[in-house]
């Protein structure tokens, strides 16, 4: 187990390198420049040449990803062009932000998607399991900035219940939260159902119910728990998503999270922070993604032991004899 | 399965109405009878990235710095006049290349520490050493600062400038404090003499700031001051219905019924300072054919124009300059809208196309306007629809490759603000324009301290410019405000940069 996690964890080393590569390159490639963005379209010939020298844009591109890389490799995130301030200080301001919105986001899919994919698959081709399916696809149609402005409308002008927009402590998560969850919930209620509908037919739940197991019992322990794994996986990538900046839903509810940051300094072209912001939510992707590999292990056995050493070996010896 | 979902949406709705937020406390303080609300929201569509004023030059940025610090000068619009802020007399030497003033004795920073005329010295010459958009204001017109006593300095330029002062006026030539700078290089320089203290400023979300109860000059009933960046145009104005700000800075032009509509609020509409004109190149290509920039003036339908690229909510501009701006003149008139006149040009002309580019939604629109106008007398106009960036490094003087584009300046008060849109290198000058009589005159009015005369010079930059056609003015925007009834104090300006230091808010 530990070593699977230790190589998962040095594999994010060849992904950063190449992220940052490339984020680099092509804010290069992009048309506009820092410069411009400092002095302004008045500045004289003398100023611009200075602050050439300065960023190090009188050099090459390469020259300037070396000395990011370097300054990386020493645990420098570096300093923004435009407000001077550490980057990772920037970051680090705009991540809880984001993290509470993506988790908010997670419980409503959550909470909305599992019991209807249950109920879908269960109540397969009933009336329930169309409308469902039906709300399923109003979810996933919904463009975000709408349903975001119709919530804000409803619940923070007329009902006053929520503030507008901005991060003023819990309430002002629930309308952004309701918002992503329901594109994420439309999703998921779908792989729920799909998964759930594979499972139920399965001999073994039929076996227990002739044991006597009861109904609710059969499907949330037996069948829900072997069905788990595709969901897990859809929740895993759609954390990522919100943990990476919801940028239109973070723009509706004036949210101050690391989409808008992203969005804001590529604007403005400031290649530090662009560049770490993504090569931290890199990280934490890859991250996530390695607590749902081992999130498997705890909901289907079979999989721990094959994380094992144990287990990669008979693996092997099952491979050989074969 | 249903306790679930039921248990689920009471959560929700519980949390909402326990945490449901609003504008925050409102406790009021009393003024005679009038109470006025503790804490004050302005809401904008720009993010504040700094609390430096010497480190950027624009509208959101200096919203703040009004509140926060204080310049030697101000600039009174209404009444066209300079007034003293932290100076409290200047005088012009005979050549005009020395400027001195008399300062406040009694202006202490919010640190605590006194207000002399060495800050003077500091910041200036740190604005000059910054390399900002600031330091293009400074760097080649000031020469260096004299301290001549603790409230006497001296300023000396390069070369004669009489709108020196309203440079001092800008917020970016506020001062301030070196130890302040010294002891936090972030943080440091967010101290100013002026009537708010920044106490929290969060990129991408607010600036808030306290009252400076040491403020030298009159105080306002308000104790906090929040400056919110909303992004969303119609998230602002909800914002603004709900109650939560107080102040919205551009609602949509179709949004603006609601705040008609509603009794509690009040949509204010300023006369602008930026127009948006017509530039052609005139360096090269068909923009340097003057019949085919001739044709082109007589065949536009302006009235079209603002109507499709600003939803009519624009004034008919005769002249490119800026209608708040010193040496503003229109006398020659408008170009008729005479097809066959119009013909008569583009026959003379060696060129049938031309090419404008743009980079938003509203001067796209205005192209295509221009593009059908022209059609009806037989020029080809092609489209270039740029990213932002893109443009400008197009478009820049000493490499301009752009035959024509769409360009909206905000014009400053001053006279020599023109020296942006005519002056030989500036990268504002999208026609890119090298006629030396224009370059004389701009150096002459930059001199001139007789009025008539100096208004008479800028006149003709703006005749020869009408007679040559190298810009044709399209419109002035229009520029709004959504308010609660109760706001005042502020003032409102032309160029954005209202000052919100005195804002009210009535109970």
């Amino acid at each position: 187990m530990h070593r699977y996690v230790i190589k998962r964890i040095l594999l994010l080393i060849p992904v950063i390198i190449g992220v940052s590569f490339m984020i680099y390159f092509i804010m290069d490639l992009a048309p506009g420049d820092i410069i411009t963005q400092l002095v302004g379209e008045d500045a004289s010939e003398e100023q611009i040449m200075a602050l050439k020298h300065q960023y190090g844009y009188d050099r090459s591109v390469f020259y300037r990803y070396g000395k990011y890389m370097l300054g990386l490799l020493h645990g420098d995130l570096g300093t923004s062009y435009i407000t001077k301030k550490p980057v990772w200080d920037m970051y680090i301001t705009r991540l809880p932000k984001t993290f509470w919105l993506a988790v908010g986001a997670s419980v409503v899919a959550i909470g909305l998607s599992i019991p209807l994919g249950i109920v879908s698959a269960v109540k397969s081709g009933s009336l329930i399991d169309n409308s469902c399916m039906v709300l399923a696809l109003l979810g996933l149609s919904m463009p975000n900035f709408w349903l975001g402005l119709l919530l804000i409308i409803e619940f923070s002008l007329n009902l006053g219940w929520v503030p507008s927009g901005g991060f003023r402590g819990f309430s002002s998560v629930i309308l952004p939260a309701i918002t992503i969850g329901t594109g994420h919930m439309a999703v998921m209620t779908r792989t729920t159902r799909s998964s759930m509908i594979d499972v139920i037919r399965q001999d073994y739940l039929r076996t227990a119910r002739a044991k006597g197991v009861s109904e609710r019992k059969v499907i949330t322990k037996h069948a829900f728990r072997n069905a788990f794994i595709p969901i897990l996986t859809i929740i895993g990538g759609q954390l990522c998503a919100g943990i990476g900046g919801a940028v239109i839903t973070e723009s509706v509810f004036s949210w101050p999270g690391v989409g808008r940051l992203i969005i804001d300094y590529v604007h403005q072209c400031d290649v530090p922070v662009v560049t770490d912001a993504i090569i931290m939510t890199t990280i934490i992707t890859g991250v996530i993604h390695l607590a749902v590999d081992l999130l498997y292990a705890v909901v289907d056995p079979r999989i721990k032991g094959k994380y094992s050493r144990k287990g990669i070996r008979r693996v092997r010896v099952k491979k050989e004899a074969a | 399965m249903k306790k679930l979902l039921v248990s689920l949406i009471c959560v929700f709705l519980i949390c909402g109405f326990v945490f449901a937020g609003g504008s925050g406390e409102q406790k009021s303080a009393s003024a005679g009878e009038i109470k006025y609300k503790d804490s004050v929201v302005c809401a904008d569509g720009s993010q504040i990235t700094t609390g430096d004023p010497q480190a950027i030059n624009n509208l959101q940025h200096n919203r703040l710095f009004k509140c926060s610090h204080n310049t030697l000068v101000s600039y009174n619009t209404a009444e066209a006049k300079y007034e003293p802020e932290l100076a409290t007399s200047w005088e012009w030497s005979p050549d005009l290349l020395t400027l001195t003033l008399k300062l406040r004795d009694d202006v202490t920073f919010q640190n605590g520490e006194k207000f002399t005329a060495k800050d003077v010295e500091y910041s200036y010459k740190r604005i000059m050493e910054m390399n900002s958009t600031a330091s293009s204001k400074f760097v080649g017109v000031l020469d260096h600062v004299e301290v001549v006593d603790d409230y006497t300095v001296k300023l000396v330029l390069v070369k004669p400038n009489v709108d020196w002062l309203d440079t001092l006026a800008l917020p970016l030539a506020s001062i301030v404090n070196q130890k302040a700078i010294e002891a936090d290089e972030l943080k440091g320089p967010w101290i100013g003499t002026g009537m708010w203290i920044i106490t929290d400023l969060e990129e991408g979300d607010f600036v808030h700031m306290v009252k400076n109860d040491n403020y030298w000059g009159e105080k306002t009933e308000t104790r906090e001051l929040t400056l919110r960046y909303i992004s969303e145009s119609s998230a602002r104005l909800i914002a603004l219905q709900n109650g939560e700000v107080d102040v919205c800075i551009g609602p949509a032009s179709t949004e603006k019924s609601y705040v008609l509509e509603d009794p509690n609020l009040e949509l204010i509409e300023i006369p602008s300072a930026t127009c948006c004109y017509f530039a052609f190149n005139t360096s090269k290509g068909p923009g340097s054919d003057e019949n085919l920039r001739l044709a082109l003036a007589h065949c536009i339908n302006y009235d079209d124009v603002i109507l499709g690229a600003s939803s009519g909510e624009g004034t008919r501009a005769i002249t490119n300059w800026g209608p708040i701006t010193y040496g503003y003149y229109d006398g020659f008139g408008d170009y008729t809208y005479d097809l066959e006149l119009a013909k008569q040009y583009l026959a003379k002309s060696a060129y049938k196309t031309l090419t404008i580019s743009v980079k938003d939604s509203a001067r796209l629109r205005a192209a295509q306007i221009i593009q059908a106008n022209a059609k009806e007398i037989g020029l080809t106009i092609n489209i270039e629809e740029l990213e932002a960036a893109a443009l400008t490094a197009k478009s820049a003087f000493k490499t301009a490759e752009h035959e024509s584009m769409i360009y909206t300046l905000g014009w400053n008060s001053y006279g020599d603000d023109a020296s942006r849109a005519y002056g030989k290198g500036s990268n504002t000058n999208k026609a890119t324009l090298s006629d030396d009589r224009v370059m004389e005159l701009l150096e002459l009015g930059r001199s001139c301290t007789d009025d008539t005369q100096r208004k008479q010079y800028y006149a003709e930059i703006q005749t020869l410019n009408h007679e040559h056609a190298w810009y044709l003015p399209l419109f002035y925007t229009e520029l709004s405000v959504a308010i609660n009834k109760g706001v005042s104090g502020v003032i409102w300006e032309g160029h954005q940069s209202h000052d919100y230091s005195r804002i009210e808010v009535s109970l």
